[in-house]
């Protein structure tokens, strides 16, 4: 479904992506680890054209997203670090916008069931200027349950929520996997992210160093050994 | 030099410019005739146009090392362009020396809203704000993309700039208008020899650039890797 | 897609009223400034108004934009809207024409006070001016909401914003001027009317570039 290909990224002359090349199928969900500052998020961001790469390409359902209409892009939702959101709009109408522009209706209710799954029931008509970190993170992801996605990037799914907001997005990350998808998220709880993951690739000096099933033998001690 | 002049065509275009630069002086200076009213003010003439000339081609070749750097992403191009800016604002500051040194006896003024001078003086100020992006707007690759943009639609304005500046004033049709076919052929020859000097300079200039930014640029990314 | 962005420009705007409003209570001081520095008498005020109705845009115009993408870049809520499957030339055209209705409310609310602290007599016919004054508008955005969204990516974006703006505004400035003050002093729309083919031109070119070059700017 999403294939990556010879991207190359450099910033103040020093090539952070050198040449990364993977593919994912339907139904992978696939952590994205490396340490600070190995690209992680420019790579994120490079595959849902926010950042633009010195070279290389990115295919998905098969056409070139870097090169192709914008229309091409539908179906990749990127949930970024960031919160993403306009500040002065309430939680309900920044989520009617977004997925206006992801060319998704969503009715009222769903999106007042959503948010009261996610425990933000109180805050919907509040700006979310006014959010907490924990609540803005739990509103990035009911973005995710509303809008239609097929490809899902998502920068550290964890940042600012409790213990119980962590087994939540846990749950909610493999509730989200129906077969058909494509989830790819970045973390930095080595153990957490190869239990949720089918697939762990590791990024290491610009490069893709490892690309393996999350099942694979020895593979903890591998990325230990890469991490250290 | 030899570390300038990498291949055989900048050797070559050295030492054509340099003999033809001197054949050009020599005739600015010892051959062309003197214009009466004018006396030696004149002869800023042969080196003020060829550098006006060079000046704004350059500012079309960093809308075009613009647009090939969008559509072929490919950081050459962002130094040919970066070459041609630094070499147009050059010559472009030359003009604006060059010309007030000829109005101040002519018109008796240093500076008159010419639609000429006035273009070149406004594209000189968008080029201040090119160069302090380049210099202060973050990171090298980051800011090529938009120095491409910046470069494109600065040369889009000039015609614009150009014609509201002559309308804006028209009593000040003073510049000397280019009917170069009326001027006698004592003028009309050294002048077009000195157009075509200028630009081989110009060529040979850009050439050298390109060259020590490439150089440049490869030192800098090998330092890194 | 075009309208529900509109809509969601005009409807942040309409949280925040904060585009309209520094635009506005800039132009306001400076009008103040303009009313003690240029306390000439009426027929002075009266030639040079046009020039100090369009620096008066002029500046406040640069604050307004470089705000627009302010608001964008706060939350960082612009990377969601352009990883979003929409054409980037469709949020420039949004960028284009909200700011446009940004722009021309402000002077509508600006006016009134222009003509009362300069001492300005009223024009004669309102029609040819407020043509004039639009497509001045448009122009401005045009090139403004283009050069503002460069420099959002960029650092220094509040100096580079005017620094790259007002030159590139010149020839625009000057059709801008030159018809307020042939439509200022009633004069047959035949005197002036090659500054508004100007105004047109300038609309149209700049629009096209922006059109073409926003997708160029948008990514980091």
């Amino acid at each position: 479904m999403l294939s990556v290909s010879n991207i190359v990224k450099s910033f103040n002359y020093k090539k952070i992506l050198n040449d990364i090349t993977f593919s994912l199928s339907n139904g992978d969900t696939v952590a994205l680890l490396g340490k600070n500052g190995v690209g992680k998020s420019t790579l994120l961001r490079i595959i849902a054209k926010i950042n633009a790469p010195d070279n290389g390409d990115v295919f998905f359902q098969n056409k070139n997203i870097l090169k192709s209409k914008s229309s091409t892009r539908q179906g990749i939702y990127y949930c970024g670090h960031a919160p993403g959101l306009y500040p002065s709009l309430t939680a309900e109408e920044n989520l009617h916008y977004f997925s206006l522009f992801h060319q998704c209706n969503p009715s009222l209710t769903l999106i007042q069931t959503t948010l009261k799954d996610y425990e933000l029931s109180n805050a919907m008509n509040k700006p979310v200027k006014i959010f907490s970190q924990g609540m803005m993170q739990r509103l990035k992801l009911a973005f995710i349950e509303i809008i239609n996605w097929k490809l899902l990037l998502i920068d550290e799914p964890f940042s600012g929520l409790d213990i119980s907001g962590n087994d939540f997005v846990q749950q909610k990350i493999s509730s989200w996997q129906n077969g058909e998808r494509v989830i790819l998220f970045v973390d930095h709880n080595l153990d957490r992210a190869v239990d949720i993951s089918s697939r762990v690739l590791l990024m290491d000096k610009g490069k893709i160093a490892i690309d393996e099933k999350s099942n694979a033998n020895g593979l903890f001690d591998k990325i230990t050994r890469l991490m250290h | 030099m030899s570390n300038l002049l990498p291949d055989k065509i900048s050797k070559a275009l050295f030492i054509v410019t340099a003999i033809l630069m001197s054949v050009n002086l020599y005739l600015i200076f010892a051959v062309t005739p003197m214009v009466p009213e004018q006396h030696w003010a004149q002869k800023i003439f042969y080196v003020h146009v060829p550098i006006a000339w060079s000046g704004f081609l350059s500012y079309f070749i960093v809308m075009l090392a613009g647009i090939m750097f969008l559509i072929k992403k490919d950081s050459k191009w962002d130094r040919v362009g970066l070459a041609a800016a630094e070499l147009g604002t050059m010559f472009v500051i030359l003009v604006l020396i060059t010309g007030p040194i000829w109005a101040t006896p002519i018109w008796g003024k240093p500076w008159i809203w010419e639609p000429r001078l006035t273009t070149t003086l406004i594209l000189f100020l968008i080029y201040v704000g090119y160069f302090m992006l380049r210099k202060f707007g973050g990171h090298p690759e980051r800011v090529s993309r938009i120095a491409a943009v910046i470069g494109i639609i600065a040369f889009l304005d000039v015609p614009l700039i150009f014609y509201s500046v002559k309308l804006w004033t028209p009593q000040f049709q003073l510049h000397p208008q280019v009917e170069m076919n009326q001027q006698p052929d004592g003028i009309l020859f050294p002048f077009l020899f000195s157009m075509f000097t200028f630009t081989l300079l110009y060529f040979l200039m850009i050439r050298i650039r390109i060259h020590i930014l490439n150089f440049k640029h490869k030192l800098l990314t090998e330092e890194n890797v | 897609m075009l309208s529900v962005l509109i809509k969601k420009e005009l409807f942040v705007e309409l949280r925040n009223k904060e585009v309209v409003f520094s635009m506005l209570a800039f132009g306001a001081s400076v009008l103040l400034i303009f009313s003690f520095s240029f306390n000439g008498n009426p027929k002075t005020m009266h030639e040079i108004a046009p020039g100090l109705f369009w620096t008066l845009v002029l500046l406040s115009s640069s604050l307004g934009l470089h705000r627009m993408f302010g608001l964008e870049k706060d939350f960082d809520a612009f990377s969601s809207l352009i990883a979003s499957p929409v054409d980037r030339s469709i949020i420039f055209l949004s960028k284009w024409i909200s700011g446009f209705i940004f722009l021309s409310i402000t002077e509508l609310l600006i006016v009134v006070p222009f003509f009362l602290f300069l001492g300005l007599s009223k024009p004669m016919s309102i029609f040819p001016g407020l043509f004039i004054v639009l497509s001045g508008n448009l122009g401005i955005t045009a090139v403004g909401v283009l050069i503002s969204g460069l420099a959002m990516r960029a650092r220094m974006s509040a100096v580079l914003l005017p620094v790259l703006l007002f030159p590139l505004l010149t020839p625009l400035l000057i059709a801008c001027v030159k018809s307020t003050a042939g439509w200022f002093n009633a004069n047959p729309l035949e005197f002036y009317q090659i500054w508004v083919m100007i105004m047109i031109t300038y609309v149209v070119i700049f629009g096209l570039a922006g059109f073409t070059l926003f997708d160029q700017i948008t990514e980091e």
